[in-house]
């Protein structure tokens, strides 16, 4: 990387070495990867949602591709926040990337538990709630679809932690500025946006949806112009709170999208899958951009759409 | 421990019923390889946004040298591309994954390896490999019909009793692989049978129900969908008697008595 371009980013007071993190969900706790790239090159990484118990997940028939996309429905199977801290963090510990650590409760007072238990460890650098998932009946969906359960997990959390707190926004809401502004008055730091689209697949020779669950969430590529037009949406006109953009990144032209829309950062997910060292390439494509374009500072570009196509 | 590499194809056999047999120059991985491991498979492709977007699970065939090869069934996007690659060609392959076949539990047992369709191509390093740990190996094969017995010539080349059964009479017993199963084995001691079973899930399920009936030790290698094949999607979950666990890193390969079958 030459060293006059700063791909370094902040957010919160956290400063991220570049701007690509990986998402919840799609990185496990981190080690996963490790096998396959130095994961200290990152920006940080998002670990598998915590709940206060370990979680089962949905029956088998939990994943479908899709075109230019899956469907999941893997129902927030995690080892819980306490086997998390004792057999996971430790191994984490060493790795030169910021750790996000997103969470999930099913109540206002889970929200703030999770965020208690988690507060004493300086390796995770911010919480991100997940107040979004598409896959389980009980609990979570209404804090991402309801305002006001929304300010209040958002509150509880704030004050059970000194952490930045970032929020992941659900799409699947008439509108997804109300709840971007109610997170931002109770005091997020960040919002994540967004999780997946709702969606369904059908085997028709069965006659049987392809997910146990029977709807799931869709990631990949044929989200991104719906996440990316979320992102410029809250943008606009919920100012005041720095955005994490999410939705089918694949490339470096992609993640820039979600950053010149309005993203401080961005989070690769889907493609992990496809390519275990995406994210490597997303950044080493950042700083080819920047490079050739002669950006000497990738937070310039950050919001930096101009009006007309 | 898996790796990530790009592998040139050095000769793609096709063979009956749209299946392929597919063999990459791919040093890391062959030299790896267990008997029952997996490698995910995807066409090198320039597309930012492949089609299909996932990586194929393949269970590893055989391996010699640098070689690895795997059998694909041509039944949708990504396996017909995989099935239409030609020798030159790059694939992006990550492997070798999962658990494979404990090797040890057949040691001076009389072993069956039970396969139905293309459950064959997951079982050849598996009899290789018992074959030169000196142990008896029997191979029990079923299809829905004739052609549809692929490979059968490398199993008669490790010298092995075979048992072929069609569903159509077509060729050898006539009837499911696990109906010829009882007859079969009253030539042998049970005390000192051991199963390996791969195959689709009926049959897997007939052969677990015989084996726990006899007290037959039995291990059965599954599959499921899954998006990254190293344990993070969570997508291809197995229900244990432990709770869920994963046919990528926790299996493909479980004892039978350890799974729970689905009612439906």
């Amino acid at each position: 990387m030459p060293s006059n371009l700063n791909l370094a980013v902040e957010i919160a007071g956290i400063r991220f070495k570049n701007p690509v993190l990986t998402a919840s969900g799609t990185f496990g706790y981190g080690l996963e990867f490790a096998q396959f790239f130095d994961i200290s090159r990152l920006g940080g990484f998002c670990t598998k949602g915590l709940s206060l118990l370990p979680m089962p997940g949905n029956r088998p028939g939990r994943i479908v591709e899709t075109p230019a996309g899956m469907l999941n429905a893997i129902g927030l199977e995690n080892v819980g926040v306490d086997c998390f801290i004792v057999e996971k963090l430790p191994l984490i510990e060493h790795y030169d990337t910021q750790v996000v650590a997103n969470v999930l409760g099913k109540s206002v007072e889970e929200f703030a538990e999770l965020a208690r238990r988690l507060d004493p460890f300086p390796k995770i650098s911010c919480l991100e709630l997940n107040i979004s998932c598409p896959n389980i009946k009980e609990g979570g969906i209404h804090f991402g679809h309801d305002p006001k359960m929304a300010f209040q997990a958002v509150n509880a959390v704030k004050s059970h932690t000194t952490k930045p707190v970032w929020v992941k926004l659900s799409p699947n809401v008439t509108d997804v500025t109300v709840l971007a502004k109610a997170c931002r008055d109770a005091g997020a730091d960040a919002l994540t946006l967004v999780n997946t689209f709702v969606g369904m697949s059908i085997d028709v020779y069965r006659r049987r949806p392809m997910l146990s669950n029977v709807t799931g969430g869709l990631s990949g590529p044929a989200i991104r112009p719906l996440a990316v037009r979320l992102v410029y949406q809250v943008a606009q006109t919920v100012p005041g709170i720095p955005l994490v953009g999410i939705g089918g990144i694949m490339c470096a032209r992609d993640a820039l999208e979600f950053m010149i829309a309005g993203a401080t950062a961005v989070q690769v997910g889907t493609a992990n899958f496809t390519d275990p060292l995406a994210a490597v390439k997303v950044i080493e494509g950042l700083e080819q951009f920047c490079t050739e374009q002669g950006i000497s500072d990738i937070n310039s570009l950050v919001g930096s759409m101009k009006d007309r196509g | 421990m898996p790796y990530a590499v790009e592998a040139q194809l050095v000769e793609n056999r096709p063979l009956p019923r749209d299946n392929y047999l597919l063999t990459f120059r791919a040093h890391q991985i062959s030299s790896e390889t267990l008997p029952g491991q997996f490698v995910m498979a995807a066409p090198q492709t320039h597309q930012v946004v492949p089609s299909p977007l996932l990586k194929r699970a393949l269970a590893v065939y055989s391996v010699g040298g640098d070689h690895l090869s795997f059998v694909v069934k041509a039944i949708g996007e990504g396996t017909l591309r995989l099935g239409l690659m030609q020798p030159g060609h790059l694939a992006n392959l990550i492997g070798p994954l999962g658990n494979g076949f404990d090797l040890t539990a057949g040691r001076s047992k009389v072993n069956f390896v039970i396969v139905g369709g293309v459950g064959i191509a997951s079982v050849y390093l598996l009899a290789e490999k018992l074959r030169q740990q000196g142990d008896e190996v029997h191979l029990l094969y079923g299809a829905r019909t004739a052609d549809e017995l692929i490979l059968l010539d490398d199993f008669r080349s490790l010298d092995i009793p075979l048992f072929v059964a069609t569903d159509d009479g077509s060729h050898g017993f006539h009837g499911f692989i696990t109906a010829g199963l009882g007859d079969y084995i009253r030539q042998q001691d049970a005390s000192r049978l051991n199963f390996y079973a791969c195959g689709p899930e009926p049959m897997l399920r007939a052969v677990a129900a015989f084996a726990c009936a006899q007290r037959i030790p039995c291990q059965v290698s599954v599959e499921a969908r899954m998006a990254c094949g190293f344990g993070v999607c969570l997508g291809c979950s197995v229900a244990t008697r432990d709770g869920y666990r994963l046919a990528c890193s926790d299996g493909p390969v479980f004892e039978a008595s350890e799974l729970i079958w689905d009612k439906s």
